[in-house]
């Protein structure tokens, strides 16, 4: 049989871990597992979303590239998704470092070390982007930047507070001992 | 109360809590030392409510932008409550950085759920106030809630998480009796 993507996604891990000096990782969640770490991820998923609402409405909204502080429809989703995001990044970040008060199964470990890795990359680029745009004159308008690139800064700032949360869930669930392996009877 | 705590603690998975000792003194001067900066922090943030209800410090007037002693004052316990809760979550983790008892993390660990969860519902506030277009108008922008919701939102969002990790050094079962690390201490000591 062919393996299938999460598998081949899976190998691929198991070769990467190495690199970083991670090893023992085990992918292989069971219902609850899964059930928990949905559970667990509520609320940094909605942060995520929110900015991702942010960013849409300030590329495709009527009002592209400015904040905009008007009763319409628009400038409101934005004003809430930007500043909810913002409120919400931390309480998003307490809720993951108060799930691993628990017992952390090694794999909830293992997928949250590759959530905090994604989360740590896509908040580096974020802050490129930002770093870039500052340095374009053409992005500026009276000294401001322009709102696009605020949230771009937005998406760093969540984005890099969530990569906390995780790698603390990961370590959590990789630095508990390995369970036990059978040698077979002693002679 | 504690047995309903001790239930919740249950349900989430969090194992060992025990409220029912009480405190030492030493611990209980240890979490009021770990404590003040964050509680200096939200008080801050009252001192810029109170500023904004007897003064209306935080209703942007878009032609005339105040600039009198309160809205200053306003503006500096604000800023202060954010930098400060910062720089306590800091000090939260560097006091859970030697042994922390079971039963200081067990408060820790009510806090946290406590801080935690007033995060979570101040930023829903703020997405719903933000929605609202009663707090807009042609010439001024009142994001008075707003903004008042959002910071208490990130100062106890930032505090739940140093509450968090002083739980996690107390309840991580390092330092329990019978444990491999604590007799391997012990061995060590002696």
């Amino acid at each position: 049989m062919p393996p299938n993507r999460l598998d081949t996604l899976i190998e691929r891990l198991h070769r990467l871990a190495p690199l970083f000096g991670i090893r023992r990782f085990d992918f292989h969640l069971s219902i609850e597992e899964r059930d928990r770490l949905i559970a667990l991820s509520l609320l940094p998923a909605t942060a995520v979303v929110l900015v991702i609402v942010a960013f849409l409405s300030t590329e495709l909204g009527p009002h592209s590239g400015r904040l905009n502080l008007t009763v319409d429809w628009s400038g409101r989703v934005l004003s809430a998704a930007y500043y909810g995001s913002q409120a919400l990044t931390l309480a998003a970040t307490a809720s993951v470092f108060f799930a691993a008060l628990g017992r952390v199964p090694r794999t909830v470990g293992s997928w949250a070390a590759v959530a905090a890795c994604a989360l740590a990359v896509v908040s580096f680029a974020s802050a490129a982007f930002v770093v870039f745009v500052a340095l374009d004159s053409s992005d500026i308008f009276g000294g401001v930047v322009r709102y696009n690139a605020r949230v771009w800064e937005q998406l760093a700032y969540v984005t890099g507070h969530l990569a906390i949360g995780y790698a603390f869930l990961a370590y959590r669930g990789l630095s508990a001992p390995a369970p036990r392996r059978s040698y077979g009877r002693r002679r | 109360m504690n047995t309903l705590i001790n239930r919740i603690a249950r349900r989430l998975g969090i194992r060992g809590l025990d409220l029912d000792t009480n405190l030492t003194i030493a611990d209980r001067d240890r979490m009021l030392r770990l404590s003040a900066l964050p509680s200096v922090a939200i008080t801050l943030l009252f001192v810029g409510l109170v500023m904004d209800i007897f003064f209306n410090t935080r209703t942007f007037d878009l032609q005339h932008l105040p600039d009198k002693w309160p809205t200053r004052i306003d503006n500096a316990s604000s800023d202060a409550a954010t930098l400060l809760s910062t720089i306590g979550t800091a000090v939260l983790f560097i006091g859970g950085a030697s042994r922390v008892s079971r039963q200081l993390a067990s408060w820790a660990a009510v806090f946290a759920g406590a801080l935690l969860i007033t995060a979570t519902a101040c930023a829903g506030f703020v997405i719903f106030t933000d929605l609202d277009t009663s707090a807009y108008s042609a010439s001024s922008y009142d994001r008075f809630y707003s903004v008042t919701w959002e910071q208490l939102a990130e100062v106890a969002g930032i505090s739940a998480i140093g509450y968090a990790f002083l739980a996690y050094r107390g309840l991580s079962g390092s330092h329990q009796p019978g444990s491999r690390i604590a007799e391997r201490r012990r061995r060590d000591a002696a």
